[in-house]
């Protein structure tokens, strides 16, 4: 994972606004990687001639269904931290009910292409898939706890 | 809470060397990038006033003994993996085997102790678990992977 390092010095310097309602996961994910995700994946992800296509067929299809989920994730977050400062046993209670399966939903969904992948591809490039996926949405999910945090101090 | 803001710096500074060290245990991965016990992590940032503290306690015990096993079976699958060059598919396909029900495991402990706490105590009480939880094991996974070689690296 070393070419990914550099991820992380960019978290330093990026600053989240959760404020401005119309920013977005994609957003987001592009001022925290400095690049396209699909960029990022393509660099990460070994593929011969042949698997060229069926790959970016079944990830483009994978990241239709997972920026839905973003969305929702981000909408969801986006609420809870504005309305922090007031926050009810019961609001905690349905937020939280919204947040279980959406973080169940993606990990499902990860797991789902990542034995698409493997069956149309190889492994190796499954498992690629994998851990770079989980790489990127374990970083976004810790970026986003981080501004919970630190929007709950404020 | 403003410590764990320091965490993700702590990770760039902070040498996990997971292949290097074979003794190395989740509980220390967790002291050197937290810089604190587990427990004194969760003590700031889950608020116990007005609730059944020790109801809580008594549920975090039981949750720790279980992740720590899961955890224990991460670091030793992380070995299994760093020790080998050359991956072949078969031998990827059997770490995958083991990793992505341990990944799911982790999760749905969390889960299920949200549960219980939740009704042993309050919602925002489980909810500050969770959160806190995830944290960790996100902040671990994230610290591991970027350690690790990329299966890329390994060819």
């Amino acid at each position: 994972m070393k070419k990914t390092l550099f991820l992380i010095t960019t978290i330093l310097f990026t600053t989240l606004s959760f404020s401005q309602a119309d920013q977005d996961e994609v957003q987001l994910m592009q001022s925290l990687y400095g690049m396209e995700k699909k960029d990022i994946v393509a660099e990460f992800v070994e593929l011969n001639e042949s698997q060229k296509t069926t790959f970016w067929l079944l990830y483009d299809e994978y990241e239709l269904k997972r920026k839905e989920l973003g969305k929702q994730k981000f909408n969801l977050l986006f609420n809870y931290v504005n309305d922090y400062g007031e926050i009810k046993p019961q609001d905690a209670d349905k937020f939280m009910k919204e947040v279980i399966p959406l973080r169940i939903k993606t990990d499902k969904l990860t797991d789902t292409y990542y034995k698409k992948i493997k069956a149309k591809t190889d492994p190796v490039v499954a498992m690629q898939f994998y851990q770079i996926e989980n790489y990127l949405s374990d970083y976004i999910r810790l970026e986003l706890l981080e501004e919970i945090y630190t929007t709950k101090n404020q | 809470m403003k410590k764990l803001v320091l965490f993700i710096t702590a990770i760039l500074f902070v040498n996990v060397s997971f292949a290097q060290d074979y003794s190395i245990e989740e509980v220390e991965v967790i002291q050197n990038l937290f810089g604190a016990e587990k427990k004194a992590i969760i003590e700031q940032n889950v608020d116990l006033t007005g609730v059944d503290a020790d109801a809580f306690w008594k549920l975090y015990q039981e949750y720790e003994t279980t992740r720590k096993e899961i955890g224990k079976d991460t670091i030793e699958l992380l070995h299994k993996y760093e020790t080998k060059s050359n991956l072949s598919n078969e031998q990827v396909e059997s770490l995958m085997k083991t990793a992505i029900p341990l990944r799911k495991d982790g999760n749905s402990l969390i889960e299920k102790y949200y549960k219980k706490i939740k009704k042993a105590t309050n919602p925002i009480v489980a909810t500050q678990f969770y959160q806190i939880e995830h944290y960790i094991s996100d902040g671990i996974r994230f610290a591991i992977l970027n350690n690790m070689d990329f299966v890329q690296d390994k060819k």
